[in-house]
C-alpha cells in the first residue's frame, strides 16, 4: 500500500474527532486526489433517518403566512435567518444546497390491513414504500428500501455495496435488501472503520497470507456451496444460493477494499465514541472519506430517539413523556422543537463533511444525493406532516435547490372522520391527505437512472396504489412534481 | 385427520403411552428414526397417502444457520487447547458494541419474536459474511502464532502428520460428522497447493480459515439419508426425512447446549447410539447432566423471556434509587440468569419456580433496587450471595429488577408493556398493535397534569374506550398488578406523584384486579387476584401456562414457527407434551426428554412436496 505524506497528515486530521471539530478543514485548498476527471465521479446516496418526525409548527416556514391548502415555493435566499422556523434554522448555512419538501405523506402506511405498531409501521414503510409483511408478528418490509435499490444500480462489484450506519439502539431497521430482509445495522464506528479501512490498512506482514490467501480459501467453500445447494430444495436452496453469491462478492470485495487507496485513516477512538456527538462525527467524517475514495456510495444513518441530554433534559425519556405529547403539551413541544434542531445540526454536520472534499469542479456534496426523512410525521404518530429534506446532488439530479417547496394536502380522504388524526394544524384542509411518500422514492430512483425490465425509468418504488375505507384506489405511483 | 398408513412401532418404551394417539396421527407426518428402512412416499403408489403425507399439517423446517452466540460458542470449543485454553480473540467475551476492532463480531441478528435461531428470520446480508471471512482470518492468526498448543505437534517439521491431520480432524469436528472421501482428497490438494505457495504454517491457517467459513459449519444441512447410505434408498426423495445420527448429535447439541457436539457426542452418533428413541433418551438425558446444559438452558430462557430487553435503558425515577446502566444493567441480567439457572437444570425443580422463588443472588449493587439491608452477610464487590426476598413483595424472575424495569419506560412503571409480555410469553395471545387510528397519546393525559393521577388512572382512558378496550381488558390487569414496581424495579408502598414539581405526592397503588377479555384463555377469565405475588402464583399452577411455556420451548427446539392450524401435528404434540408437563409438576427435564424424543425432533420437512403421488 502506498501513501503520501499528504493522505496521512490529511486524513488524521479528519479523524482527529474531537466533538464539534470541522471535518477535513485542510482540503478546500487542496488539489484533488480522488477523482480528477468530474464527468467521471460517481453518483452516491445517503440516507439520513431520524425518529419521532417533527414538531411540523416549529419546522414548516411560511414567512407570509400561507394558508395550508395553498401550493408554494420560496427561494431559500431570500429568506433571512431569523426567518427560517426553528427546526431547520441550523440548515440556513447549506440553503443553495436544499430542496425541502412541505406536505409529503405515508398515507399507505394508514392504509395497511397489517399495520403494525406506527413506530415499526413508520420504519418499514418509508423507504420501501411497501406494506407490512410480518413474519410470525415480527414487521417486516415486504420489498427492498429505496437505498438498496440504488446500491444495486451503482454500486461497484468489488467495493462496499452500502453501508448502514445507526446511532442509539436499533429498534427496527429500515433498510432492506429485499422482502422480509431487513440489513443489520452499525452502531460503532470502530467496526465501521474495520469493515471500510481495515483490508487496506492491514499491515501486518505475517498477515498478509491470509489475506491474500482468502480469495481461493472463498473459492474452496463456493464449492462446498456448490455441492451442497443441489441437494436441498426450494426455499433453503434458495437461501444457500443468496449466500453463496454473496461470497462471490465477498471475493470480489477482498481485492477491491484491499486495493482502496483512501490514505492511512486511524481508526476511531472507541472512548471518545461513547459519547453521542463525538460518534455522530466520526461516523459522518469516516462515510465522507469511504464515498470520497469510492468505497461505497450508498449509506444510510439510522437515528433512533436521541438521548434526553442532548436536549438539556439527562436521563429524561424523550419518546415516552415528551414526543408522544408533541401536540398538545407546551413543554412537550418545546422540547421536540429542541429535538428537531439537534438532528437539524446532525445534518448540517453530514453536509459540511461532504462539502469539505473537493471533487472535479466542486466538492462531494455536488456527487451525493442526500435525504433527510423519519418514520412518522410527528411524535403523536401520524404519518401526516412527513418531513423531507433533500440536499446535494446537484452533478447528477435535474431538481432545482436553494428551494422550499410546499405541496398543500390533495389526496381523498383515507378514512372516514380521518382528516385532522395526529396532525397538529388547526387549519389543515378537510378530508385530504398529503402526497403519497413513494412518489419521492421514485424520483430519487429515477435520479439515478433506475430503470424498469422494459428500460424505461420506474415509474413505482413499492406499493403501486392504496385503497381507502371507502373503497377509493389512491395512485402511489409516478414521479413527485416541482423537484425539477 | 386421516388415519395415517404408517403407525408407530410398539416398542416405545420411554414415551408415555397416552402419547401413542397423537403418535399415530403424526406418525406418517414426521417419520420417527426407528421406524426406518419404512418407505415413505415413493412405495405408496394410491393417491392418498401422498396427500396424507403432504405438508398440509406439518410445516417445512427449513434450512438453520448457526445463532451468533452457537457460531461463538462453536468456535471456542473447536479451538481448545489440550489444557483448556481456548482462542484469545474469543476472550473477553463479546461485548455489545464499541469494542476494539481486534475482537471478533457479527453483525445483529434478526430475530422472530425474540428467537434467534427461527430460521424463517434468518437473513444474509454482505456484512455478515464480510465478518465470517474476517472472523476466519482473526481466528487463523491466532492458530499461526501459537501453532504447536493448537495442533499439539510441530507441523512445519511433519506436515501431513501434524498439519493436514490437524485439518481432518477440524473439519470432523467443526462440520459434526465424517469427511466424504472427495472432502479428504480436496482437503489434501488445497493444503499442498498452500505450502507450495507459502509455508506449512500458513496452510494450516489457510485450511482453517475454509473449514469455519464452510456452509457444513454456518449452517445446519439436514439432508437425511441419503443415497450414499444404500440401505436407506428409497426415502431420499421423500419429503419427510429422518435425520441421520450425526444430524441429531447437531440437532440435540444446539438445542441442549447451544455449542457443536464434543468429543463424546461425536463418537456416540458415530456408534450409532442416536438411532433409536431410547438410546437418544438415554443420550439425552446425560447430556442434561453435563454443566454444558447450563449454558443451553440459560440460552431458551434468556429469549423466552426477553433477557436482551435488560440493556441500555437510563431510568430517572422520581422519589426513588436511580439506575446506573453501566453498573447495574448487566448485573440485573447476570442475576437474571443467576436465578433461572439452579431452577431450570437441577432434577427435582419445577417450572413454577421461575414465578415464585423468592430466593434470588443478589450483589452489592443491587441491594438499593430490592431495598434490602444485608450488612452482615457483607456482600462484597463481584460477589453473589442468594437472599430470601420477602414473599409478600416479590415473586419469581418477573418481579426482578431486570425484568421490571426493561418493561417499563425510562421513567415510569408501564402497565402496557409488563402486561403485553405477560400474555404473549406467558399465555401466547399475543394482542395485536394498537389501531393506526387510534390517538394513543391521550391515554397518558400528560396534559392534565393538575390534579394527582396514579400511573393507573392515567390509564383508565383504555377500558374507557371501545376501541382500546377488547385487547386492554386482557392487558392491563396483567400491567397493573405490578403497579408496585417502578421503573427502576424497586417495589414501593405508595406510588410518587410529579404534577406539582416543588413538592413530591405519594399515591396509594391498586395493584388488584380481575383477569378478562377475550385473549385471557378461559379457565383464567375471572381469576381475581390482590397483586402480582398473588397473580404469579396462580399462573404458575395453571395449566395454559404450562402449555405456553412448551410451546415457546418447542418453537425454539425446532428452530421454527409452529403451525397452528386445527390438526396441526404441532398442535397435536404441544397439547400432549403441555398436559404431561402438567401434571409431572411441571418436571422440566422430563419435558426436554420428550421434546428430543418426539418425532419433528428427529425428523425434518423439506420445504416443498417434490414427490407427484
Amino acid at each position: 500500500m502506498t501513501t503520501t505524506t499528504l493522505d496521512r497528515r490529511r486524513f488524521l486530521t479528519a479523524l482527529g474527532l474531537g466533538a464539534g471539530s470541522l471535518v477535513l478543514p485542510s482540503l478546500a485548498h487542496r488539489d484533488r486526489l480522488v477523482r480528477a476527471d468530474p464527468t467521471s465521479a460517481p453518483k452516491r446516496l445517503i440516507v439520513l433517518f431520524t425518529a419521532h418526525g417533527c414538531v411540523h409548527p416549529a419546522w414548516r416556514m411560511r414567512p407570509n403566512a400561507e394558508p395550508e391548502d395553498v401550493d408554494f415555493e420560496l427561494e431559500l435566499a431570500g429568506l433571512g435567518e431569523d426567518q427560517w422556523s426553528p427546526c431547520l434554522a441550523p440548515l440556513h448555512r447549506h440553503r443553495e444546497q436544499l430542496l425541502i419538501v412541505d406536505g409529503l405523506s405515508q398515507v399507505s402506511a394508514y392504509l395497511d390491513p397489517h399495520a403494525a405498531e406506527p413506530h415499526a409501521q413508520g420504519h418499514l414503510s418509508a423507504l420501501t414504500g411497501s406494506h407490512n409483511d410480518e413474519q410470525d408478528k415480527e414487521p417486516r418490509a415486504s420489498g427492498p428500501s429505496i437505498d438498496q435499490i440504488i446500491a444495486q444500480h451503482i454500486g461497484c462489484p468489488d467495493r462496499l455495496a452500502s453501508l448502514e450506519l445507526g446511532m442509539g439502539l436499533t429498534v427496527n431497521p429500515i433498510s432492506y435488501a429485499g422482502p422480509r430482509a431487513p440489513l443489520p445495522v452499525e452502531l460503532s464506528p470502530t467496526r465501521m472503520w474495520e469493515r471500510v479501512f481495515g483490508l487496506s490498512n492491514a499491515s501486518s506482514d505475517q498477515l498478509a497470507p491470509l489475506y491474500a490467501g482468502q480469495a481461493s480459501v472463498l473459492d474452496r467453500v463456493d464449492q462446498h456451496y456448490a455441492a451442497l445447494a443441489p441437494s436441498l430444495s426450494g426455499d433453503d436452496r434458495l437461501k444457500l444460493d443468496q449466500h453463496r453469491e454473496l461470497v462471490r462478492e465477498l471475493e470480489r470485495r477482498v481485492v477491491g477494499l484491499q486495493a482502496l487507496e483512501c490514505g492511512v485513516v486511524a481508526p476511531p477512538d472507541p472512548v471518545l465514541t461513547l459519547d453521542y456527538e463525538a460518534r455522530h462525527q466520526a461516523m459522518v467524517s469516516l462515510l465522507a472519506v469511504a464515498l470520497s475514495c469510492d468505497a461505497t456510495r450508498v449509506a444510510s444513518i439510522l437515528h433512533t430517539t436521541m438521548p434526553g441530554e442532548l436536549c438539556g433534559l439527562p436521563g429524561q425519556d424523550l419518546h415516552n413523556d415528551f414526543a408522544h405529547y408533541s401536540r398538545s403539551d407546551p413543554q412537550a413541544i418545546a422540547t421536540m422543537t429542541t429535538y428537531g434542531t439537534v438532528h437539524a445540526n446532525h445534518m448540517a454536520t453530514l453536509l459540511d463533511a461532504l462539502a469539505a472534499i473537493p471533487e472535479g469542479d466542486g466538492t462531494l456534496l455536488d456527487n451525493t444525493l442526500v435525504v433527510w426523512v423519519s418514520e412518522l410525521g410527528n411524535g403523536e404518530h401520524a404519518f401526516e406532516t412527513w418531513p423531507v429534506v433533500i440536499a446535494g446532488g446537484s452533478n447528477f439530479t435535474s431538481w432545482r435547490l436553494g428551494r422550499y417547496l410546499r405541496v398543500a394536502p390533495s389526496t381523498p380522504a383515507l378514512a372516514e372522520g380521518w382528516q385532522t388524526a395526529g396532525v397538529h394544524e388547526a387549519d389543515w384542509p378537510n378530508d385530504l391527505a398529503g402526497t403519497p411518500h413513494q412518489k419521492l422514492l421514485v424520483s430519487i430512483a429515477r435520479a439515478f437512472g433506475v430503470s424498469d425490465e422494459d428500460g424505461e425509468l420506474v415509474s413505482q418504488v413499492g406499493l403501486d396504489s392504496a385503497t381507502t375505507s371507502d373503497g377509493t384506489q389512491i395512485d402511489l405511483t409516478g414521479e413527485l412534481d416541482g423537484l425539477t | 385427520m386421516d388415519r395415517p398408513y404408517v403407525t408407530v412401532a410398539a416398542n416405545d418404551a420411554t414415551m408415555p403411552s397416552r402419547s401413542q394417539q397423537m403418535l399415530d396421527a403424526i406418525a406418517c407426518a414426521a417419520l420417527g428414526l426407528m421406524l426406518i428402512p419404512l418407505g415413505c412416499v415413493q412405495e405408496q403408489p394410491a393417491a392418498p397417502e401422498p396427500d396424507a403425507c403432504s405438508l398440509g399439517s406439518v410445516p417445512p423446517s427449513p434450512l438453520r444457520r448457526l445463532t451468533t452466540a452457537q457460531y461463538f460458542n462453536s468456535l471456542r470449543d473447536l479451538f481448545s487447547t489440550p489444557d483448556g485454553q481456548t482462542l484469545a480473540v474469543l476472550d473477553p467475551p463479546i461485548s455489545d458494541q464499541l469494542i476494539s476492532p481486534e475482537t471478533l463480531w457479527l453483525p445483529d441478528e434478526q430475530t422472530i419474536a425474540g428467537y434467534a435461531g427461527n430460521a424463517q428470520g434468518q437473513v444474509v446480508s454482505p456484512v455478515l459474511i464480510e465478518r465470517y471471512g474476517q472472523n476466519a482470518i482473526d481466528v487463523a492468526a491466532e492458530i499461526g502464532e501459537r501453532i504447536d498448543e493448537f495442533l499439539g505437534c510441530d507441523p512445519e517439521a511433519d506436515p501431513n502428520g501434524c498439519g493436514l491431520a490437524y485439518l481432518e480432524d477440524l473439519a470432523g469436528r467443526a462440520w459434526r460428522r465424517p469427511l466424504s472421501e472427495d472432502e479428504r482428497a480436496a482437503l489434501a490438494s488445497a493444503f499442498t497447493d498452500d505450502r507450495a505457495q507459502w509455508s506449512t504454517t500458513v496452510a494450516v491457517q489457510l485450511g482453517v480459515q475454509m473449514i469455519i467459513q464452510s456452509p457444513y459449519f454456518l449452517y445446519l444441512p439436514e439432508l437425511g439419508l441419503t443415497p450414499e447410505q444404500p440401505e436407506q434408498e428409497g426415502v431420499a426423495g421423500c419429503s419427510i426425512i429422518p435425520l441421520t445420527s450425526h444430524e441429531m448429535a447437531a440437532r440435540l447439541s444446539y438445542f441442549l447446549w447451544n455449542t457443536t457436539p464434543d468429543a463424546w457426542l461425536l463418537e456416540q452418533a458415530e456408534n450409532g447410539e442416536l438411532t433409536t428413541r431410547e438410546s437418544v433418551a438415554s443420550v439425552a438425558a446425560q447430556m442434561l447432566a453435563s454443566p454444558r446444559y447450563v449454558d443451553g438452558a440459560l440460552h431458551f430462557h434468556a429469549e423466552w423471556l426477553r433477557l436482551d430487553r435488560i440493556r441500555g435503558y437510563r431510568r430517572e425515577v422520581l422519589g426513588s434509587v436511580q439506575l446506573d446502566e453501566f453498573v447495574q444493567v448487566p448485573l440485573l441480567r447476570e442475576q437474571a440468569e443467576r436465578f433461572l439457572a439452579p431452577i431450570i437444570t437441577q432434577p427435582g425443580r419445577s417450572f413454577a419456580e421461575i414465578l415464585t422463588s423468592t430466593q434470588v443472588p443478589m450483589h452489592a449493587a443491587l441491594t438499593q433496587i430490592y431495598g434490602i439491608e444485608v450488612p452482615e452477610l457483607e456482600l462484597e464487590d463481584g460477589l453473589w450471595i442468594d437472599v430470601e426476598l420477602p414473599a409478600d413483595q416479590r415473586a419469581g424472575a418477573l418481579t426482578l429488577g431486570g425484568h421490571l424495569s426493561a418493561h417499563a419506560t425510562d421513567s415510569r412503571a408501564n402497565p402496557v408493556r409488563r402486561g403485553v409480555f405477560m400474555l404473549d410469553r406467558l399465555l401466547c395471545a399475543e394482542p395485536p398493535p394498537p389501531p393506526l387510528d387510534v390517538d394513543t397519546s391521550i391515554v397518558d393525559g400528560q396534559g392534565e397534569a393538575d390534579l394527582p393521577t396514579s400511573n393507573r388512572e392515567r390509564y383508565a382512558e383504555h377500558t374507557d374506550n371501545a376501541a382500546c378496550r377488547d385487547c386492554h381488558a386482557a392487558i392491563d390487569p396483567f400491567g397493573f398488578a405490578f403497579e408496585h414496581y417502578n421503573a427502576a424495579g424497586v417495589w414501593w408502598p405508595q406510588e410518587a406523584w410529579d404534577g406539582d414539581p416543588s413538592m413530591i405526592q405519594w399515591l396509594e397503588i391498586d395493584a388488584s384486579g380481575v383477569l378478562d377479555g377475550a385473549l385471557v384463555p378461559e379457565p383464567l377469565r375471572g381469576r381475581s387476584f390482590a397483586d402480582a405475588v398473588e397473580l404469579l402464583h396462580v399462573l404458575a399452577e395453571s395449566p395454559e401456562v404450562h402449555g405456553c411455556y412448551v410451546r415457546h420451548l418447542v418453537r425454539y427446539a425446532l428452530g421454527r414457527g409452529l403451525d397452528g392450524g386445527p390438526d396441526a401435528v404441532d398442535e397435536l404434540l404441544v397439547e400432549q407434551l403441555a398436559e404431561d408437563f402438567y401434571e409431572s409438576g411441571g418436571a422440566l427435564d422430563s419435558l426436554v426428554l420428550a421434546i428430543v424424543t418426539s418425532e419433528p425432533f428427529s425428523s425434518r420437512v423439506t420445504n416443498h412436496v417434490e414427490v407427484s403421488p
